[in-house]
C-alpha cells in the first residue's frame, strides 16, 4: 500500500499492465516523446519503445479507428484523446463502428479512450467538458468515471481487459490534487460495482468523478451545521452503473440528490433519477433533486466558470431543502 | 519504425505486363460469373419482394471486386479485407460462401451478422473481414488499425480496403491516408472511382477527379488502373500488396469505372444520370471484355467458358434454397450481444 496520486495511480496502471499484457500499447498526440500534456505517459516511451507508445498525428478519428481496426486483430490499444473535449472529432468512429461492433457480428472491440476531463482551472469551453452522457446514450460502449486514486488505477486495469471499448474519463482536476492510498498489484476493480464515499442516514447523494469531493464539501457542512447526516454513493462507472446499491441508498435514507458535473438536460443524471422514479417511488419523502451544471458551454473567466460548475454551497442548498420534507 | 527509404513523391512505374497464367485468368472468369449471377438473383428476389430493406449493386464493378481480392491469402490469419457496398464478389473470394450472402440479404440466422445487419454488411474473424458500415469512409481508419498490429508484431500481412468517389470527400479519408502514411503501414486503398455518390456526380464531388492524386498528396504511392479490366486490377492489386508485404509502406490504387446502375435497387437513376454515358460504358463491360480476351488472345474453348457459367448457376440455385430454407433468430436475440462477454485470457 503507497500514497499515490490520481496522476501516479493511472500512470502505473497503464504501465503495469504494458508490462503484464504485451498486446497493450498506447497511441495518442503528444503522448510519447513528451509524455502527454498531463504526463501521465512520462518515460514509457523510453521503457516500451516508439511501436508501443505512439505519437500520432492530430487526427481524433483515425487514432479511434485505428484502435478499432488494431483491437480486431487481436491487439489492446489505449489512446488518449488529449482532452475529452476532442472526443466529439472521433464520436462517429466510437458510435458507429465500435459500439456495434459486437453486436452486429460477434467479434469484440476492446479498445480504452482516455479521457481527461473536466473544469476547474479556466479551461475554457474546449478543455473542460465532461461529455459522458453523448455516450451513455449509445449501446455497446462502457464508460468509467474515477474519483480516487485506488479506483483510478483498479478501473483502468479493468478496461484494458475488457473485452468493449471502455471511455475512460480521468478528471484533471483531480490528477494532483487527490492522493490516497493504492493498493499494490494487481487491483482490478470491476465495472458497476458503486462504492460509498461515505455512510449516512438522512439523505444520499449519488455522484461520479470529482463532484465525490464536491458532495463530501458539502456533507460536513451540513454535518456540522444541525448534524445531517448525508450519505454518498460514487458510481465509479455509469454504464454499466449500480442500480441495486442506488436503491438500497435511497432505500435508507429516502431523499436524493443526483449530482454531477455534465449538463443538465439529458444528462445521466436524468437516468438515475428516472430509475429511482420508477423503482424507488413509494420510498421517497421528497422529489427527487438534480444538482449539475446549467444547459451552458463551459465559460472561460474564473468567476463565471464558478457559476457555472456546482459548488459545495449550491449542494448544502440542496440539502437543506430536502431536509425541510 | 525504420522502413527503408524510398521516393513518396512519385508515381510508382505501371506493374509490368501482366504475366498471368490461363489457369488464373479462368479462375478470376469464375469469380466474376459467380459475382454477377449472386447480385442479378439477388435483385431478382428483391425485386419480387424476397427481400426486406433495399438491394445495392456492384454491376459493371466486378473486375475490381474480384481482382482486388484474388491477390490476397484467405483464412483467419490471411489478410485483412474491407470490401464496399459494391464489392460482392471481394467477399466470395475472401471465402463468405454464397448461401450465406444469400442469407445475409434476407436478414436470416445463417447470416453472418444473424439478422442483426443486412445488405453487404458482412463479415467474421474466419475470413478477416470487419464488417463495413454505412458511412462511407469510416473503414479507412480501422484497416490502418489492422495494419499497424500486422506491423507492430512482424507480420507479413496485409489490409486492404476500397472505397468510392464519395468517400474521398469525408474526413475518415483523409486523416485515415495521412496517419498510414506516417505510421508506414501495410494497407493496400483501392478507390473506385464509379463518378457516382447516389446523386451526386463526380464533378460535384470534387475538383480533383483523378482520386489517386489525393493520396500522393499525403505521401502514399499511388497509381491508377482501367477498372473494368480485371487483369490490369489483379496485377496492380498483386504487386501493391508485394510491396506492403515487403515493408514499403501503404499503397494506393484508383480504379476507373462507372456505376452501371442506381445507387440502390429502389432509385429512379434515368432522373439524374444520362443514358449516354451508361451505353458508352455498356461497351466496356468487365465480364464481356474478360470474355473477349479469353477467347480471343487466350483463345480458350467456349465449351470451357460455358462449364463455368453452368457450374456457377448450379451454385447459385443451390445458394438460394439453403438461404430460402433458414431460418430466421429467435426475436430474443434482438436484445442480446451488446457487449462481449468477459475475456477469459486476459
Amino acid at each position: 500500500m503507497a500514497i499515490k496520486t490520481y496522476l501516479q495511480a493511472i500512470s502505473d496502471g497503464l504501465r503495469e499492465e504494458m508490462r503484464r499484457d504485451q498486446r497493450v500499447f498506447l497511441i495518442g498526440e503528444d503522448i510519447g516523446v513528451y509524455g502527454g500534456a498531463f504526463k501521465v505517459t512520462q518515460g514509457f516511451q523510453q521503457e516500451f519503445g516508439e511501436d508501443r507508445v505512439i505519437d500520432s498525428p492530430l487526427s481524433e478519428t483515425a487514432i479511434t479507428g485505428a484502435c478499432t481496426g488494431a483491437a480486431l486483430m487481436g491487439m489492446r490499444p489505449v489512446c488518449e484523446m488529449q482532452f475529452s473535449d476532442f472526443v466529439s472529432c472521433a464520436f462517429d468512429q466510437l458510435v458507429t463502428v465500435a459500439a456495434k461492433q459486437h453486436y452486429r457480428v460477434g467479434t469484440p472491440v476492446p479498445i480504452v479512450v482516455r479521457l481527461p476531463s473536466g473544469g476547474g482551472f479556466s479551461g475554457g469551453p474546449f478543455h473542460s467538458q465532461n461529455p459522458e452522457g453523448f455516450f451513455a446514450h449509445c449501446p455497446g460502449l462502457k464508460i468509467a468515471c474515477p474519483a480516487t486514486p485506488a479506483d483510478a488505477k483498479g478501473l483502468i486495469l479493468s478496461a484494458i481487459r475488457d473485452p468493449n471499448p471502455v471511455l475512460y474519463f480521468e478528471h484533471k482536476h483531480l490528477y494532483r490534487r487527490i492522493k490516497g492510498e493504492v493498493p499494490d498489484g494487481d487491483t482490478a476493480v470491476e465495472f458497476g460495482k458503486a462504492r460509498v464515499h461515505q455512510e449516512g442516514s438522512d439523505l444520499s447523494i449519488i455522484t461520479y468523478g470529482a463532484m465525490v469531493y464536491t458532495a463530501e464539501e458539502a456533507a460536513k457542512a451540513a454535518a456540522e451545521q444541525d448534524g445531517t447526516s448525508v450519505e454518498i454513493i460514487d458510481l465509479r462507472t455509469i454504464t454499466p452503473w449500480d442500480r441495486e446499491a442506488v436503491l438500497a441508498s435511497v432505500a435508507k435514507t429516502s431523499k436524493v440528490i443526483v449530482l454531477h458535473e455534465d449538463t443538465h438536460t439529458s444528462g445521466f443524471g436524468a437516468e438515475i433519477a428516472a430509475t429511482i422514479a420508477e423503482e424507488a417511488f413509494e420510498t421517497l419523502d421528497a422529489p427527487v433533486m438534480r444538482i449539475t451544471a446549467p444547459d451552458t458551454p463551459v465559460p472561460f473567466s474564473p468567476p463565471l466558470e464558478k457559476a457555472y460548475l456546482p459548488q459545495p454551497g449550491d449542494v448544502l442548498a440542496g440539502i437543506e431543502r430536502l431536509a425541510a420534507y | 519504425m525504420s522502413t527503408p527509404a524510398r521516393n513518396i513523391s512519385a508515381v510508382p512505374e505501371p506493374a509490368p505486363a501482366p504475366r498471368i497464367s490461363d489457369e488464373e485468368a479462368l479462375n478470376l472468369y469464375y469469380w466474376m460469373v459467380l459475382t454477377r449471377a449472386t447480385e442479378e438473383r439477388a435483385l431478382n428476389l428483391y425485386r419480387q419482394g424476397k427481400l426486406p430493406g433495399s438491394y445495392y449493386t456492384g454491376r459493371g464493378q466486378e473486375a475490381i471486386s474480384v481482382g482486388m481480392a484474388a491477390p490476397l491469402r484467405r483464412g483467419a490469419d490471411g489478410d485483412w479485407l474491407s470490401p464496399w457496398i459494391r464489392d460482392l464478389g471481394s467477399y466470395l473470394v475472401h471465402g463468405v460462401p454464397v448461401w450465406r450472402m444469400f442469407a445475409q440479404f434476407m436478414g436470416k440466422a445463417g447470416s453472418t451478422t444473424r439478422g442483426k445487419d443486412g445488405n453487404l454488411h458482412i463479415g467474421g474473424y474466419e475470413w478477416n473481414i470487419p464488417c463495413q458500415v454505412s458511412h462511407m469512409a469510416d473503414m479507412i481508419p480501422l484497416t490502418v488499425g489492422a495494419a499497424l498490429a500486422y506491423k507492430q508484431r512482424g507480420e507479413d500481412r496485409v489490409a486492404v480496403t476500397s472505397f468510392g468517389d464519395g468517400a474521398t470527400s469525408r474526413g475518415d479519408f483523409h486523416e485515415g491516408l495521412n496517419i498510414a502514411a506516417v505510421l508506414e503501414v501495410p494497407a493496400v486503398f483501392v478507390a473506385e472511382n464509379n463518378r457516382w455518390a447516389y446523386t451526386t456526380p463526380i464533378s460535384k464531388q470534387t475538383k480533383v477527379t483523378d482520386l489517386y492524386k489525393k493520396a500522393l498528396g499525403y505521401g502514399i504511392p499511388a497509381i491508377e488502373v482501367d477498372g473494368n479490366d480485371v487483369l490490369a486490377v489483379y496485377s496492380a492489386m498483386s504487386e501493391a500488396v508485394a510491396h506492403c508485404r515487403a515493408g514499403r509502406g501503404p499503397r494506393f490504387i484508383e480504379c476507373k469505372t462507372y456505376r452501371m446502375a442506381g445507387h440502390a435497387a429502389h432509385d429512379k437513376y434515368e432522373s439524374y444520370m444520362p443514358m449516354e454515358l451508361l451505353a458508352e460504358w455498356s461497351d466496356k463491360d468487365p465480364l464481356k471484355r474478360l470474355e473477349q480476351a479469353l477467347r480471343e488472345e487466350r483463345t480458350i474453348d467456349e465449351a470451357k467458358l460455358e462449364g463455368i457459367r453452368t457450374k456457377v448457376k448450379d451454385e447459385v440455385h443451390e445458394a438460394v434454397e439453403r438461404a430460402d430454407d433458414d431460418g430466421f433468430a429467435d426475436p430474443s436475440e434482438a436484445h442480446l450481444g451488446v457487449f462481449a462477454e468477459a475475456d477469459t485470457d486476459a
